[in-house]
Parts: structure tokens; sequence; C-alpha cells
């Protein structure tokens, strides 16, 4: 099987699907605020960051986490990376329209970054990852160090669209 | 000394294709380093993990080479190469070129011990890396008529 199909359908599968329902129900309802080139690359952000760190703290030699019921790569697996790009669009359009700077951007990261934990931690209850030696309080400052390179890949966007746009009323 | 290797050679790599004049929008690169990392990782799982083709080091020094590989020196690499067949003429020999190269890393994974081929065959290699140049190639060209009506490329 080139991806595994998962053990049972329990609560790990049923909560990534009602998440993803969520989620992509909130990004279609927003109003549009990046060009189509621009959210691509937003939501697919989140896909690589997850997956790379996946990649290198959840799998051997270091093997500090599963996710999902097998130590495999399985169906549910895919759909918890593709959980991370509606995360990852949300984030970016709220640092767009809030346009924050100083004291309230930190607050802005502090409250993103709990966020995260928070929801890693409903993941756990919810059996869809599973620690191994992993310990829910180091996943804060990663969240921490993720978004503060967001803001970065944020502007990156923005110079470079700004720079080389056809239509002056694009993303403003 | 194969971490060294590696290191080094993703670092020129980078380097090179940092600092020479690049056709294709920065976009572009992001987009396809992208995809090519997501994929190409998927596949090393779905191969080591679900399919027991591959046996990835568990040593952690020679793990950290093929990461630098797997991040930098094979999504760099493939982008070069992507960026010629989208730009000169004789698209086919770049890419099967490319593919060439692909495997040859591939196979010099195997000998520096840092990956471990089981039941493999250079045909699989071959069919492997086929498939995958093919669909990011495929997604690129999506991609490129997104932004061409939105950048000036």
């Amino acid at each position: 099987m080139i991806l595994e199909l998962p053990n049972k359908w329990d609560s790990n599968e049923w909560a990534i699907l009602i998440f993803l329902l969520i989620s992509f129900i909130i990004i279609v309802c927003l109003p549009k605020r990046f060009p189509k080139s621009v959210t691509l690359l937003m939501l697919m952000f989140g896909l690589i960051v997850a997956k790379t760190l996946d990649h290198i703290l959840g799998i051997p030699p270091y093997d500090l986490y599963d996710t999902n019921d097998l130590k495999k790569y399985e169906f549910s697996d895919v759909f918890l990376y593709i959980l991370y790009m509606p995360f990852s669009y949300i984030f970016f359009y709220s640092y767009d329209y809030l346009k924050l700077r100083g004291g309230l951007l930190i607050s802005f990261l502090l409250s993103w970054a709990v966020f995260a934990v928070f929801f890693e931690w409903i993941s756990l209850k919810l059996k869809i990852i599973h620690y191994g030696a992993w310990k829910l309080f180091y996943s804060f400052p990663i969240y921490l160090l993720v978004l503060c390179f967001s803001l970065l890949f944020y502007h990156l966007l923005k110079w470079k669209f700004l720079k080389t746009r056809k239509d002056e009323g694009e993303w403003q | 000394m194969v971490i060294s290797f590696f290191y080094s050679l993703s670092i020129l790599v980078a380097l090179s294709f940092t600092l020479r004049n690049k056709r294709l929008h920065l976009f572009e690169v992001i987009f396809l380093w992208i995809i090519i990392t997501f994929f190409y990782q998927s596949i090393i799982t779905i191969l080591s993990s679900n399919m027991k083709l591959l046996e990835v080091t568990t040593n952690i020094e020679t793990n950290w080479a093929y990461v630098s590989s797997r991040l930098v020196l094979i999504p760099t690499l493939i982008t070069w190469f992507i960026e010629f067949s989208t730009f000169k003429k004789l698209k086919a020999v770049y890419i099967v070129f490319m593919i060439l190269i692909m495997i040859t890393f591939d196979f010099l994974f195997e000998a520096t011990s840092v990956i471990k081929h089981v039941n493999w065959s250079i045909w699989k290699s071959l069919i492997t890396w086929f498939i995958f140049v093919w669909i990011i190639i495929s997604l690129h060209r999506g991609y490129r008529a997104i932004l061409k009506r939105e950048v000036r490329l």
C-alpha cells in the first residue's frame, strides 16, 4: 500500500475532517485580500513547515512523536498536513488586516503561539498526535520561531509582489 | 566526512543558484522549493516506512547530511534544471539529464551509507524520478499561468 488506511475510523479522523471543513469554510468566507499567486504560497507555507518539522523530529533517529494511528504514512497524515494550510493563511490574513507594530505585534505573536499550543493539546486528547520523548512545552518556542519566520516570509512576498505587480490596485 | 561533503555541496549549489541571474520569478522559486521538498520528503517516508524499500540511516550525523540534501541540494538542483527546461531549447534533454543526475545522487547516498535500498533497481529509480519530475513540471506550469496574470515575468 502506498498510503496506509487508518486502523479504525475514530476520534482522530473525525477531528481532522471537522477541523478541515471548518477552517476551509472560514477561508472561503473571508473577503479576498491577496492575489491568487500569493494566496497559494501562503497556504503552502503551513504545509511545508509542518511536513519538514515532522520529517526531522517525528521519524528516526529522533522519532520524538507520531501522528494518527500507525507509524506509517497514512491518508489521515496527508489530510493533517492540508489542515495546516488554512491555519497559515488565517495567520497571514490577520497580520495583514491588523497591521500591528511594537508591543501589540509581540502580543499578537504570543497569542498565536498560545493558540497553537492549545490546538496541539486538543490534538493530543483526540489522538491525532502521540508523544514519544516530546513534551507539550517544547512546542511553544518552536511555534514562536515559526511565527517569526512567517512574518519574514510575508514581508518577502509583499516586497517582491509590489515590485513586480501588473495591477497597481492589487494588495496595497 | 559525509556531513562535511553534503553540507559543502549544498552550500555551493545554493550559492551558485542564488548569485547568478535567474529568469524564474522569486515566487516560482519558492513554489518549486515547497512542492519539491514536500513530494520528495513524502516519497522518502512512503518508501521507507510503508513499502520498506529504503532504509534511512539512524546515525544522527549522517542523517543531518541527508536533511541538508533534502532541503537544499536536491530542491535547488531540480529548480535549476526546471529553469533551463522552461527557457532553453532542447527541453527534453535537460529533463533527461536532470533525472540522470538525481539517480546518480540516489546511488551516491547509498555509497556514503546515508540510505540503503532494499529490493531496488535502477529502473525503479528511473520510474520514480520520471513521475516525480512530471508532477513538479505540471504543477509549475499551472502556477506560472496564475503568476503571469498578476506579475511581470
